[in-house]
């Protein structure tokens, strides 16, 4: 009897370490996959970055919504900006050398780079979010021209010049001011010469692609690019998780249900609306909006103008009307609105009173996109209206 | 004594006219006493009600008593200008005008933009909508014709609505203002056609818009220059070089601005610092504007890569215009400007086909004074080959670049003349460069003297 409960005991034992070296092998082999794995998927992650001689290439920036763009950090505190669509940057630090031999076309920003000319116009909201606009010497825009109050009163106190618009720089003063990097729009590609000429003066020229994003926060993660830029990474990516966060607290962004009609009229009398897959029409999804318009297309992609009745047709059944100002001046009253067109005083949210209306240059503000997905948010779920930075209710 | 009726009449008349004269003029200081507090009324007032109104139509009616607008002596009808030029916007869009309607003594400009998207354009204050298709937006506005007008156009091509600035000129010959008005008769034969020659120079001063000619600096020898002056200051330079610059270069549009540059007969308009001329004159001549007076003298900051300019700008005593060469110091053949670039007071700006844009950009150049080679024509003046390929492109990358950075190019033909008295003739193209015509005579003439 012992014999056979040692033997049972035996085989017990057995069987239990066997089972723990199973499982204890197991997990060994299955961690050191992981491992690999992630190795794996950082050699993927970087496989893609530019080789450059005398440089390793040692990490990738994690981006959230953006996809336009790769950031990759290298040796030496060097930096490669790779814009799609666009060029490839090599952002190298003060005081650290240029390496001989780049991959053709890329384009060297050698830091400190404060004579700056932005001649792109949703650039300089970035630049006042990481508070660099004491780095901006030159703008393409008149004073009265900027919604960023900084960047207006620099002008006004001589600190920052107008020298000329996007395809009508005024060279002489950029080159002899020093400037020594121009931040553009697309609009640039309309241009080529002065983008030759700008190179010729020995100024860089970098490329603002922001306005590709599908999603109104992709557009903000650009501002980690202008963070390599003026040397302010942690800066950035603090700015840019704020924004997510503001995201994040619209808990109940289940959809409302209510649609929400984006629009301007314009001097023709049409009805100027957004195309489904424009920023802002994202804007109001994410807000938890539907957008009556969505199946619009259009090859610009961003807006297409349409006739008052087409508008009515689709519009008319909408729970609130979203004018948007930065084109036309700020309406003072729904009776405004509906003297450009009786019809539009068929409209349910005319009937109802849900008529908001944005602030001018809203377009300028590309740093403050969740503030402005609040907003709407606050619009549909009738929240408190004070809390509103972007929009405001158009009395009767 | 009664005073017959007839006596009276003369009496009664003079009385009731002083009276009437008394009540006229308390009339006008009422109605300008009425207009002037009304325009203060109307700051306020919201344009409702009886006397708001009234005060606008008091106010328009002394409006248009005031303005000079767009009346015109011409008799009412439809008119083709004789020549339309317009400058502003991005060259991307061009605008015409075929037609000016004259009604009731005013002029009214049909203006074609050659794109859809124009949806208003204003003129002095008032906005006009037109009429749009797919590819154009026409707008009938009020002229003032031979003068320049400034339209403000309202384009939705791009996601926010932008306004652009132009300025038109309307030339009808009949017209006020215009050069046959002005002048007293005895003015020398002007070219009959509107057109400016492309293929031969002009044998009679051409007509530029409404510029009045005055006289021509006759060319005795030389064969490819011609100058004519006119009135204010203005003086033309015409130029041949015996060939189409474009012909035998591979098909491809010349980006405009750069248009002048791109014909046989090339045409200079040299004009004072400050002067206005008719908007669009720019897209058929180079103009070159002289420089404002510094500390009492003009001066250009002139580029030369031409060594006969060169030389011309000793002998004329103009060599402060010069800020940058197109050879090195050790290149240079001429003392005294090898001298001025040892002393650093004038530098190298690349080679004639090599330019350092950046080197003139800081050096303020406003002028840039090229070698014939600079032509592709230029460069096969020896022999019978054709110019190398890459001389068409060298021509028009220069071309452009030089016109995006708003710098006239002057390219000197003197090498291209068959005799050395026709060379030697030159000088008084580089005169009228510098504005030191008579100087240059007085040379031209001790040449001539020396030769014989």
């Amino acid at each position: 009897m012992a014999d056979k409960q040692k033997r049972e005991n035996l085989c017990r034992n057995i069987r239990l370490r066997i089972l723990i070296h199973i499982l204890a092998w197991t997990m060994i082999f299955a961690g050191g996959c992981e491992r690999r794995q992630e190795e794996g998927k950082a050699g993927q992650d970087l496989k893609e970055a530019p080789e450059i001689e005398g440089l390793a290439c040692e990490s990738r920036v994690e981006l959230e919504y953006a996809q336009g763009f790769q950031i990759y950090r290298y040796s030496k505190g060097c930096r490669v900006v790779d814009v799609k669509e666009g060029l490839s940057y090599l952002v190298v630090p003060d005081g650290t050398g240029i390496p001989d031999h780049l991959p053709d076309g890329m384009v060297v920003l050698q830091r400190p780079m404060d004579h700056i000319y932005v001649a792109g116009t949703a650039t300089m909201a970035m630049f006042h979010a990481l508070e660099g606009i004491d780095k901006v010497s030159f703008s393409a825009l008149e004073a009265d021209g900027w919604y960023v109050d900084e960047a207006k009163e620099a002008m006004e106190k001589g600190r920052m010049k107008f020298a000329g618009k996007y395809d009508e720089p005024d060279y002489e003063m950029l080159v002899d001011a020093g400037c020594d990097l121009a931040v553009e729009s697309q609009m640039i590609y309309h241009t080529p010469k002065v983008m030759e000429m700008l190179e010729r003066m020995d100024i860089p020229v970098f490329i603002d692609c922001s306005s590709n994003e599908g999603h109104p926060l992709g557009r903000v993660e650009w501002i980690k690019v202008y963070g390599v830029l003026l040397g302010k990474e942690d800066e950035a990516a603090a700015f840019f998780r704020k924004q997510t966060e503001i995201l994040e607290e619209l808990s109940d962004n289940a959809d409302t249900g209510q649609s929400v009609v984006y629009f301007y009229i314009n001097s023709g009398g049409q009805a100027v609306v957004r195309t489904g897959t424009d920023y802002i029409t994202k804007m109001i999804e994410i807000a938890g909006g539907r957008y009556p318009f969505e199946s619009l297309k259009d090859e610009s992609g961003s807006t297409v103008a349409i006739t008052m009745e087409e508008f009515y047709s689709v519009a008319s059944r909408a729970d609130y009307l979203i004018y948007n100002a930065s084109i036309d001046n700020r309406l003072r009253s729904i009776g405004e609105l509906t003297a450009r067109n009786e019809i539009l005083k068929g409209l349910k949210a005319v009937k109802e009173g849900n008529v908001f209306c944005t602030d001018k240059d809203f377009y300028q503000a590309s740093d403050i996109a969740a503030e402005m997905i609040r907003d709407i948010h606050i619009m549909l779920t009738k929240g408190d209206e004070d809390q509103m930075t972007f929009l405001y209710r158009v009395s009767e | 004594m009664r005073v017959s009726f007839k006596r009276r009449l003369p009496m009664t008349l003079t009385v009731i006219s002083s009276r009437l004269l008394r009540i006229n003029m308390f009339m006008g200081a009422a109605l300008m006493g009425l207009y002037l507090s009304g325009s203060c009324v109307q700051a306020h007032a919201d344009g409702s009600g009886m006397y708001g109104r009234i005060m606008e139509s008091l106010a328009d009616v002394m409006q248009m008593l005031i303005d000079e607008n767009n009346t015109t002596g011409l008799a009412d009808g439809c008119y083709v200008p004789d020549w339309f030029g317009y400058s502003g916007g991005t060259g991307r869009v061009t605008i015409d005008c075929q037609e000016v309607t004259v009604r009731e003594g005013r002029a009214y400009a049909s203006l074609v933009f050659d794109s859809g998207s124009y949806s208003y354009v204003r003129v002095d204050g008032d906005v006009y909508e037109g009429t749009n298709t797919a590819d154009t937006s026409v707008f009938e506005i009020p002229v003032r014709l031979n003068r320049n007008n400034t339209v403000t156009g309202c384009t939705t091509k791009m996601s926010s609505a932008h306004e652009i600035a132009y300025s038109i000129f309307i030339y009808i010959g009949e017209a006020e203002g215009s050069a046959s008005k002005r002048t007293d008769g005895d003015t020398p034969a002007l070219s009959d056609t509107g057109e400016w020659s492309q293929t031969e120079l002009s044998k009679e001063a051409p007509q530029i818009a409404n510029l009045a000619f005055e006289r021509e600096t006759a060319a005795e020898h030389a064969e490819l220059f011609r100058i004519f002056h006119y009135e204010g200051g203005l003086t033309l330079i015409e130029t041949d070089s015996g060939t189409d610059p474009d012909a035998g270069a591979e098909e491809g549009t010349e980006e405009s601005g750069t248009e002048p540059y791109h014909k046989r007969i090339i045409r200079y308009l040299i004009v004072p610092d400050q002067a206005e001329i008719p908007a669009g004159l720019d897209k058929e001549m180079v103009i070159i504007r002289r420089p404002g007076k510094t500390e009492g003298e003009e001066r250009f900051h002139a580029y030369a890569a031409s060594v006969p300019v060169l030389e011309g700008m000793k002998e004329l005593g103009q060599l402060h215009s010069l800020a940058l060469t197109g050879m090195t110091e050790e290149e240079c053949r001429i003392p005294e400007i090898r001298r001025l670039l040892k002393e650093k007071k004038v530098t190298f700006g690349g080679t004639y086909d090599d330019i350092e844009y950046k080197a003139l950009v800081a050096g303020k150049c406003d002028l840039a004074l090229m070698p014939a080679e600079l032509l592709p024509s230029g460069r096969s003046m020896e022999g019978t080959e054709d110019p190398p390929e890459d001389s068409y492109k060298t021509y028009k990358e220069i071309s452009g670049y030089m016109g995006e950075l708003g710098i006239p190019v002057f390219i000197d033909l003197s090498a291209m003349e068959e005799s050395s008295g026709a060379q030697a003739e030159w000088i008084k193209v580089y005169g009228a460069l510098f504005g030191c015509e008579e100087k240059a005579q007085e040379l031209y003439l001790t040449r001539q003297e020396a030769v014989r």
